[in-house]
């Protein structure tokens, strides 16, 4: 009762915002964009997010959806910043329950009409929340192939944050592909303990190098800096750091959200539920995960081996094993 | 084996950022000023110079516009805490808020960008000796926290500034009594504590690690709260608590990189349990406090 | 000589006695001149300062949903700060809320961590008596440091908050992780029974709302009705006259770190307990912090401290509407929240001083 009250007189702010935007906007657009509201955790700066927000962005510039956000929503606001969007009329949520697993998927049943599709470490629950992982693998696999022909102490560490199931996938699938061209190879990992504390990465970085690794792939930012200044070669994740670091990280194990933004707002244009695994659309094949390096870094056989590997995970004659076992 | 020779090298960096807030911290704490916004006034001399070297001002202007900033920043405490004779630790936290709010306002179009950092320069001789060499080749912001190590020490113990921070803490009245300002001095004190806590901030961002990220600081700020008590009011004590505040830290990361796992929960919390524990032992002992503690620290002056 | 006694500057005089409306115009003074500097922040950084102020300072209370998460916001602000300014107006700084709230957490925990198959209308009540128990038990760390080593129970309290995040990070991460949760450090989801009531339906208000005006109003007749109050407060503000007197200043430490940390550590309880329901990392965003600010701007006194904390509540909610409809960053809220601390710190001088400005002195002719 209550909310049906609040609910007419969002409606009624919320229409009269529309028609104060429609009246400048052209009138050409077929079907109208689908009204899409993005929650993060973190700024939208941060790397995860910054993924998110850059898909969503797009497609708002594409005309596909329009798109609202809000950033730096942690903890017991998260459900309430959704309850927040499902009421002004947002179609679909885009954000992350991690910390909130059980409150999310409450809303969600509060809201059979709004779509929830959320990174999550659980399952999908009813017609309208579904889930995705970050399986950015398939390029840390890729990546790995090209370290492991570059080292030259036969050490490569990997720096993380915690020893969580999509890290674990992470630092397994670089090492997998390291251990894939050169067996021989030995992978030092840390885990910070803390997802954010660029200056701790750093130190594991350093610690790492001093133990022998000549190149790092740096789950946490700050990694990257410890390779910088000991001159060697580090990976990148999740985005491309190449640009801000131009001398040291020359591959990067991108993630990308756009293929599963698309799957999600195809299903909602067409009125089919939404609650599924996403996460599948994250993969290189899907045209969500990639590599991306700087050509002539590495030796050309080792470049032209990964190119090859990749045109198979594409075309799915490989797949990238997914281990979510702790990295020793 | 590498494991020594790589915590050996990076103590003193790893230390830095402690030591500076702390050695800034000690002069307020010395004056009998209580103030708990290091860590608001670390993360915004931090992205101060961060802004400043990311728009090509170089690393010597960075730190002047942290240190100021901070400065400015640390005076709002001390108007309010000393000016108006608020209560310090509300207005401390109060500071802290609003560092921490006003950095990650002004980084936020900066978030996770990269500079370039500083070269580390080997001293003659001393950086050649195997194992230990790499002790001696730091950035110069390391041997210039060294000197102000040196020169805080010496200002306490030899020079009547010293003398005159020390009696204003000890016992502010009779410092009145004999006709110094106790409120000037205490600002003062605060402007030295929120410069060197700018330095700081802009260390970690601009030396240590050089990118912007908010947060960054992540607690440096209170463990420099903390190594102040843990050092019972002496910088040489304060000085060695950094470093070994540095060391168990990388012990930490040295260990986990050459297999080894240490819970890092335990390593993180050790700062302070020592620090509770030291703290405790000086004051069960009352000749120890009257010769390491502050009698008035905390307390608003009132003539 | 001094800087204050300069011909230019004004010495603060205490004033013989603080008016009472002086007293309750300060916080609303305060408000509106952080309001004042803070919108011009938001035109600096290109933002609608009308929309701004309107989402964040009049939407929480527009609408019976964002009202009602106000009032859950309300909850363990208001229970802390009572328990902290108890302690505040006997001069006992106990700055260490947070990790007595953790502890306080932790210990409700137990029960549905360790039992979660129990049922039955016992186990919330009962998470929530262990609830003070454990920040009751973190606080006798300070309160012995204190009392019995003579150390500053502002730097010990604090550190302890440190070493209580450290404690939660090593259960979640270790012996307290969800076997199912897939190593994302935070614990199994809590049994129905585990949970408080929930006192609106359609809300997350539940009954912990009851029990914390409850014990704000027990805390109102405590301390300004009964002679214990006035033995806290004659303990803290003259300990010398109170040991004459016969009351005994440890007494006063002691009983004022217990009820801080004990309301401290239900307010944890009732978190984890309620609009949570599992143990994780981020169980406070802060409240420990957060309520010493509120404690202040309600005067340390029990009905202020009421309207406070359903003020600094509703802070929060609306700088996460000014994040929605705004697009207002979540760092200017923090800015916000020290600068009205910090307005408001400088208008209660004023209450309590008046600044004198030296005339010209007409001296006698030598």
């Amino acid at each position: 009762m209550t909310r049906d009250l609040m609910m007419s007189r969002r409606n009624v702010l919320a229409s009269g915002l529309a028609l104060g935007v429609s009246a400048f906007a052209p009138a050409v657009r077929a079907s109208a964009p689908i009204k899409v509201a993005g929650i993060h955790a973190s700024p939208v700066e941060n790397a995860w997010n910054s993924v998110l927000h850059k898909a969503l962005q797009d497609a708002a510039a594409e005309g596909v959806i329009e798109y609202v956000f809000s950033e730096g929503v942690s903890g017991t606001d998260y459900p309430r910043a959704m309850r927040e969007y499902a009421e002004q009329g947002a179609k679909l949520i885009i954000g992350e329950a991690y910390a909130v697993e059980k409150q999310a998927r409450e809303v969600a049943v509060d809201y059979p009409e709004t779509a929830f599709v959320l990174g999550s470490s659980g399952k999908e629950s009813g017609d309208n929340f579904g889930v995705f992982g970050t399986w950015n693998h398939d390029g840390a696999y890729l990546a790995g192939m090209l370290a492991g022909k570059m080292t030259k102490s036969n050490v490569v560490g990997s720096v993380g944050a915690m020893p969580i199931p999509e890290v674990n996938m992470l630092i397994n699938a670089f090492a997998a592909g390291v251990k894939a061209v050169n067996p021989d190879a030995k992978h030092l990992v840390t885990f910070i303990g803390t997802f954010f504390d660029p200056p701790k990465a750093r130190e594991a970085g350093l610690a790492q190098i001093d133990a022998g690794a000549d190149i790092l792939f740096g789950e946490r930012i700050g990694t990257a800096d410890a390779a910088k200044e000991r001159n060697i070669k580090s990976v990148g994740s999740l985005i491309d750091y190449t640009p801000r670091y131009p001398d040291t990280v020359f591959a990067n194990a991108l993630w990308g959200f756009r293929p599963i933004l698309s799957a999600a707002i195809a299903d909602v244009a067409a009125g089919k539920p939404v609650g599924k695994d996403y996460t599948a659309f994250g993969l290189l094949k899907e045209g969500g995960s990639d590599v991306a390096y700087v050509k002539g870094v590495a030796p050309a056989e080792a470049e032209t081996a990964m190119e090859a590997k990749r045109a198979e995970i594409k075309s799915g004659a490989f797949e990238v094993p997914r281990i979510t076992d702790e990295p020793k | 084996m590498n494991a020594l020779e790589f915590i050996l090298a990076g103590m003193l960096a790893a230390a830095t950022p402690f030591l500076l807030a702390a050695l800034g911290e000690l002069v307020v704490e010395r004056a009998g000023v209580l103030n708990l916004g290091v860590e608001g006034l670390m993360a915004f001399g931090a992205v101060l110079a961060f802004i400043v070297v990311y728009h090509g001002g170089g690393h010597l202007l960075s730190f002047v516009a942290a240190g100021l900033g901070s400065a400015v920043l640390s005076l709002v405490f001390a108007l309010v805490a000393l000016g108006f004779r608020a209560n310090q630790v509300a207005t401390g936290l109060a500071i802290g808020i609003l560092g921490q709010g006003l950095s990650a306002l002004f980084g936020k179009t900066y978030e996770s960008l990269t500079v370039k950092g500083l070269p580390k320069l080997a001293l003659p001789w001393l950086s050649e000796i195997p194992l230990a060499g790499r002790l001696f080749t730091q950035d110069i912001v390391v041997w210039l926290s060294l000197a102000a190590t040196l020169a805080i020490w010496v200002m306490f113990a030899y020079t009547k500034v010293g003398l005159v921070v020390r009696a204003t803490g000890e016992n502010p009245k009779a410092a009145h009594a004999i006709g110094y300002s106790v409120t000037a001095i205490r600002f003062a004190a605060v402007a030295f504590g929120g410069t060197m806590a700018g330095f700081a901030g802009a260390y970690a961002a601009v030396v240590y690690t050089p990118l912007w990220a908010d947060g960054m600081i992540a607690g440096r700020g209170w463990i420099a709260i903390a190594l102040v008590v843990f050092g019972t009011w002496l910088t040489g004590r304060i000085f060695l608590g950094a470093c070994l505040f540095g060391a168990v830290s990388l012990m930490g990361l040295a260990a986990q990189a050459t297999g080894l796992d240490v819970p890092s929960q335990v390593l993180a919390s050790l700062p302070y349990l020592v620090t509770i524990i030291v703290l405790g032992i000086i004051s069960a002992d009352r000749r120890l406090l009257k010769l390491n503690g502050i009698a008035s620290l905390g307390e608003p002056f009132e003539r | 000589m001094s800087a204050f006694s300069a011909p230019f500057l004004p010495t603060l005089v205490r004033r013989e006695r603080a008016s009472l409306a002086a007293t309750l115009l300060a916080p609303p003074v305060a408000l509106a001149v952080a309001t004042v500097l803070n919108l011009g922040l938001y035109l600096l950084i290109g933002r609608d300062p009308v929309a701004v102020v309107y989402a964040m300072l009049f939407e929480p209370f527009l609408s019976w949903a964002s009202f009602s998460e106000v009032l859950l916001k309300t909850g363990p602000l208001l229970l802390i700060a009572q328990g902290l300014a108890i302690g505040f107006r006997a001069k006992v700084f106990n700055i260490g809320a947070e990790g007595q709230f953790i502890l306080g957490a932790i210990f409700a925990s137990a029960i549905p961590i360790w039992f979660p198959q129990a049922t039955g209308q016992w186990i919330w009540p009962m998470m929530l008596l262990l609830g003070v128990l454990g920040g009751a038990l973190w606080a006798s760390i300070t309160a012995f440091w204190r009392v019995r080593l003579n150390a500053n129970e502002i730097l010990v309290s604090l550190m302890l908050s440190l070493v209580a995040a450290q404690l939660l990070n090593y259960l979640l991460l270790g012996p307290w992780k969800d076997p199912n949760g897939f190593n994302f450090p935070q614990s199994v989801m809590f049994q129905y029974d585990a949970m408080v009531p929930v006192l609106i339906a359609g809300t997350r208000v539940n009954v912990s709302l009851l029990l914390t005006l409850a014990l704000s109003i027990a805390a109102w007749l405590v301390m300004q009705k009964s002679f214990l109050g006035y033995k806290l407060q004659v303990g803290g503000l003259a300990p010398r006259a109170a040991g004459y007197a016969g009351f005994n200043e440890g007494w006063a430490i002691w009983l004022s770190l217990l009820i801080g940390g004990g309301a401290a550590g239900l307010a944890g309880a009732a978190e984890v307990a309620g609009p949570i329901g599992q143990l994780q990392r981020s169980i406070s965003t802060g409240y420990g912090y957060a309520a010493i600010i509120v404690a202040y701007l309600g005067g340390l006194h029990p009905i202020g401290i009421i309207a406070s904390a359903l003020f600094m509540a509703a802070l929060y909610i609306g700088g996460d509407n000014a994040m929605v409809s705004a697009n207002l960053p979540i760092a200017a809220v923090r800015v916000f929240q020290g600068s009205l601390l910090l307005a408001y710190l400088i208008a209660i001088a004023f209450v309590r001083y008046r600044l004198e400005w030296h005339r010209p002195i007409y001296r006698s002719k030598p």
